[in-house]
């Protein structure tokens, strides 16, 4: 039992030190070789002006923000960040915009979120998933009121998570008032709930307005006065659940400089018999719309609003994935849609005041972008890594594809559904790779060759087996250079011969140096 | 007997450090509650653009977790000093090691004595929470989720102690991977905050402290000194 105790805790030890010094080794051989490159090889002039075949306007077109106008114009915005649509098929009518800090001649519409939303074969679940990202009030949510009266100066409306209920309070005092559907009052148990909060929003004072805060909860939405903390209902249906909520410029008050398109703050209320509740501001406006098409397919997309009008954006695409949605053919099939661009459509709707959709204009394009590009193999370009040897490429190779695979599903996620980045870890580790990326063969096979020689001739001198030397040889041939550091830090030359036998003694490769007789703490 | 004796021994050797640590995490904890005077900590303040909607509040007693956080790893790095580095160096671990008692007898009362001084920092913390919530220095009453969030402190302070008690034990050089220790503390550490993203991350926290506790069990067991 010992033994075995020994034996096992032994092997442990082993198998820790080893990764463990081979992980701290990769780390500060990248962060190393990251500073150099990014001190020596600056970004390659072909990265810049764009891939081959595209011909100058279509390259602007691709480093562009697209946007449209109230007359459903296209306009593309330069920007010098943004990576737009990749090849531009169709439009009706588009502008192209000569820069960014040209005015822009006709106020554009804002849809809020602007990214990518569309749905292929996917199941309820992501369905639910790809809907906007509502914002749960957090139990702890608190601040001052903005812009209030000298009553409430420096007062706090706060969420008493112990009460469950909304409350006003002053610095260094307890909560002095409470407000619920009915307004304020001065106890809780008065206090009539708004039920459980989904979204919450403040408008700060303008145009002779005072702040309100806007509430939402599972079947009502609910505007507060905080002047005077009356509460008045937006919207409530009990028989329906609200369960995305999207706001456009419901945080502002004041106009844009252009009155004929300026903006109306808009909140859009989505509920579970799929329809959506418009609620509009300045003047108050109530639309329900429906969101299909002609044939009654369900559309998805963004609404903006202006004194002009409603208009919904709708955006599909002709991508097609695995009805598997496993890790693996997930992961595979979403990286050869990668490598095979597909179609891209938006298609701008007008909405009546009954709430039925016309169609203004469409644009589509082709995916992906470079930006996805870049994470693919091959897709970076060579001059930036080329002299990059952290790992060979025996073991880059598959590393580089499992965490290309773990990648795709927050990428899809995030580039297609629309949502926050749910793998941040992923992505970094990903752009990490496609960084250290050993893109000559060649010079990566040098290296390690130097490596395994060098490896090679200091095992030999330094007397190790055949079976540890092999096993040393092989870490280089898979770690390249992190291989070599591994070794230099792990191996240990084996204990002299002893003085009675002149026999070489039998030493673990992982062996503890013997202690010679003048160290403190040995045995005499 | 020898248990107790040698349970004894460590208390007496560790009780300085742990008494420390636990009255300055009491002193700063309930300094921070009152001084706070239960005014909310805004992490990124109302804002024309975003609104109420974006004002992601930090917990209650968030400051008093971020003492205990320092205390947890620093208690840790000092009892793993204490306990297997300094004896090292005076040269008491020799003759003890020597006694009639058997090493894992040793080090299980090391580890002991740890173990009872971070459970003496999460009784503060849990005495702290409820002084917040009884005592009514704070306007809005914390909530139970902060609680269970602290008590995980601790458990990194036992990481630390743990990563540390390696690098102590080992007879590696500073250049070579004597700070293997030391680092695969810091690994998991890291790998801990970020583990909640990963499917497997807790899994892989708990390997790879089981992993450096094994570790540790064994530098000890073939120490020489």
């Amino acid at each position: 039992m010992r033994v075995a105790v020994d034996t096992v805790s032994r092997a442990v030890f082993n198998v820790w030190r080893f990764v463990t010094v081979a992980v701290v080794a990769s780390f500060g051989l990248l962060l190393l070789q990251g500073f150099m490159l990014d001190r020596c090889a600056p970004m390659p002039r072909d990265d810049r002006t764009g891939p081959g075949g595209l011909s100058p306007r279509e390259w602007e077109i691709a480093r562009s923000t697209v946007c449209y106008d109230a007359d459903g114009n296209v306009h593309f915005l330069k920007s010098e960040h943004a990576y737009g649509p990749y090849d531009v098929l169709n439009s009706d009518h588009d502008t192209m915009q000569s820069g960014e800090d040209t005015p822009i001649p006709l106020p554009l519409l804002n849809f809020p979120h602007c990214r990518p939303y569309w749905l292929n074969e996917l199941g309820a679940a992501e369905l639910h998933m790809s809907a906007w990202r509502t914002p749960v009030l957090g139990l702890d949510l608190c601040g001052e009121i903005p812009g209030t009266n000298s009553y409430f100066w420096g007062t706090s409306l706060g969420w008493d998570a112990h009460r469950q209920v909304w409350a006003l309070a002053r610095p260094h005092e307890k909560p002095f008032a409470y407000v619920g559907r009915n307004g304020r009052t001065q106890a809780p148990s008065r206090n009539d709930r708004f039920g459980r909060l989904r979204w919450g929003a403040v408008t700060p004072p303008g145009n002779g307005l005072a702040a309100r805060l806007t509430l939402v909860s599972d079947h009502a939405a609910f505007d507060v006065d905080l002047a005077d903390m009356t509460v008045a209902t937006l919207f409530e249906d009990r028989a329906c659940r609200i369960t995305h909520v999207t706001a456009s410029g419901w945080h502002r008050t004041l106009f844009r400089e252009t009155p004929a398109a300026s903006h109306r703050a808009l909140l859009r209320l989505r509920t579970d018999d799929g329809r959506d509740h418009l609620v509009l501001r300045f003047p108050r406006e109530h639309v329900v719309v429906v969101p299909r098409d002609a044939t009654g397919r369900p559309l998805y997309g963004e609404y903006a609003a202006t004194l002009d009008g409603v208009f919904f954006l709708h955006r599909e695409g002709d991508l097609r994935l695995p009805g598997d949605q496993g890790f693996l053919a997930f992961g595979t099939g979403y990286l050869h849609a990668l490598q095979s661009p597909w179609n891209m459509k938006e298609t701008l709707y007008r909405v009546a005041s009954d709430g039925k959709l016309s169609r203004v204009n469409s644009f589509t394009w082709k995916q992906p972008d470079r930006s996805m590009v870049h994470y693919l193999p091959g897709g970076r370009p060579r001059a930036k890594s080329s002299l990059v040897t952290a790992f060979s490429p025996l073991l880059y190779r598959p590393l580089h594809h499992v965490a290309l695979l773990w990648w795709a599903r927050g990428d899809f996620y995030h580039r297609v559904l629309g949502h926050a980045r749910p793998y941040p870890l992923a992505e970094s580790l990903v752009e990490m790779l496609a960084l250290i990326h050993p893109w000559h063969a060649g010079w990566a096979a040098f290296i390690t060759g130097l490596a395994a020689a060098f490896v090679a001739i200091h095992a030999r001198r330094w007397g190790l087996g055949g079976g540890q030397t092999l096993f040393w040889l092989t870490v280089v041939g898979m770690l390249n250079t992190v291989g070599v550091l591994t070794y230099l830090c792990i191996a240990r030359r084996p204990a002299p011969p002893s003085a009675q036998s002149g026999e070489q003694p039998e030493e673990s490769l992982f062996a503890r140096p013997a202690l010679l007789p003048d160290q403190p703490g040995a045995c005499q | 007997m020898a248990w107790r004796s040698v349970l004894w021994k460590e208390y007496r050797e560790c009780r300085v450090i742990a008494a420390l640590a636990l009255g300055a995490l009491l002193l700063l904890g309930t300094f921070l509650i009152l001084a706070s005077g239960g005014l909310l900590r805004v992490h990124g303040r109302w804002s024309y653009e975003s609104g109420f909607s974006n004002m992601a509040q930090l917990p209650l007693l968030w400051p008093v977790g971020v003492v205990l956080y320092a205390v947890s790893l620093d208690l840790g790095i000092a009892l793993a000093i204490r306990q297997y580095a300094i004896p090292g160096v005076t040269g008491e671990s020799g003759p003890q090691l020597h006694l009639p008692v058997r090493r894992s007898t040793h080090l299980w009362a090391k580890m002991s004595v740890c173990l009872a001084a971070f459970a003496a920092l999460a009784i503060a913390w849990v005495a702290l929470f409820a002084f917040a919530a009884v005592s009514g220095a704070l306007r809005v009453p914390p909530q139970v989720a902060s609680l269970f969030r602290g008590l995980l402190f601790p458990v990194f302070g036992f990481i630390a102690y743990v990563g540390t008690a390696i690098t102590c034990l080992s007879d590696g050089k500073w250049y070579r991977d004597r700070l293997c220790g030391a680092f695969s503390a810091v690994l998991l550490l890291a790998f801990s905050i970020v583990s909640p993203s990963i499917p497997a991350g807790v899994p892989l926290c708990i390997l790879a402290f089981g992993s450096m506790v094994v570790v540790l069990h064994h530098l000890f067991r073939a120490r020489e000194t």
